[in-house]
């Protein structure tokens, strides 16, 4: 996927605390919400797009949450960027549930032509495959885990802020999520 | 859209609880087969500087060629944005202006 340049609105989001543009959106500025939306979008969406392995899911899921949020933005208590996270958070978790629920597995829903570019090299192409196929075979928590501290790049203290735990149950999801992934991809792979 | 979490007696709740730090309880964590690593693998993982000879060990070394490859994919995935166009459409969904709780 190509890299976006930096916009207006995503310089402004860094120049305006969350709470100044919850405060404008509450007194009527609808518009202040792309603000936040800007800002908030791109991890979230890495978030979505590596928990459930589909580029068309993590986009509906970013709309919803953004929407929920919207809707019941005057019932944020402390950080909003939290808040926001867990939102979307659940809501990757609901669509991991109702798929296993209703036996859609994987590879009958949205295959994951995400990160396409035909640039890439075959090899990379299988891993990135091989990688989401093993990340679907996880449990929710330690996928959870792994794509935060992997992809999203989030030291364990911000993770256990988000995700309401300690940092030493964290690190024990994410090296089991390791050791997890590198028997699935060992083979292939060492 | 994809409707999750569409029922209307559920929705109105779930940012609240959210908003008091609650998360969905976690999934049980069924047994899955590891292929454990030596501590100063995850620990290089984690980003801590560990000394070559501790990571140099045929044991670690192995782990290290593996995480290697991945890592390459996962730094490939951080980099990743959200596709164009879409914060427009999320505007254009939202609803008449919010009000104030309290």
């Amino acid at each position: 996927m190509k890299t976006q340049p930096r916009t207006p609105a995503a310089d402004a989001a860094d120049t305006v605390s969350d709470e100044e543009i919850i405060e404008r959106i509450l007194a009527g500025h609808r518009e202040s919400f792309r603000l936040l939306v800007t800002k908030y979008s791109d991890p979230l969406y890495r978030h979505a797009l590596g928990m459930t392995g589909s580029p068309d899911v993590a986009e509906d899921i970013l709309q919803v949450s953004f929407i929920k949020a919207y809707q019941h933005l005057g019932e944020v208590r402390g950080r909003f960027d939290a808040w926001l996270f867990r939102i979307l958070a659940n809501g990757c978790k609901d669509w991991l549930k109702n798929i296993r629920r209703t036996h859609v597995s994987y590879e009958e829903d949205d295959q994951p032509s995400h990160y396409a570019n035909p640039d890439e090299d075959l090899d990379r192409g299988e891993l990135r495959d091989d990688l989401d196929a093993a990340l679907q075979t996880l449990p929710a928590t330690l996928r959870e885990a792994f794509v935060m501290k992997h992809v999203e790049g989030r030291s364990y203290e911000e993770m256990a802020e988000l995700l309401n735990t300690t940092v030493g149950a964290l690190k024990m999801r994410v090296h089991r999520a390791r050791e997890a992934l590198q028997a699935l991809l060992e083979e292939k792979y060492s | 859209m994809m409707a999750h979490n569409t029922d209307p007696h559920r929705e109105p709740e779930a940012p609240a609880a959210h908003a008091s730090g609650s998360l969905q309880p976690d999934t049980p964590e069924t047994a899955v087969p590891v292929m454990p690593a030596p501590e100063s693998v995850h620990r290089w993982l984690d980003g801590e500087q560990i000394p070559p000879a501790e990571l140099g060990t045929a044991d670690a070394e192995k782990h290290v060629r593996f995480w290697a490859k991945v890592n390459q994919e996962t730094e490939r995935r951080h980099r990743v944005h959200t596709p164009r166009g879409l914060d427009a459409i999320i505007m254009e969904k939202l609803d008449a202006p919010v009000v104030k709780d309290d």
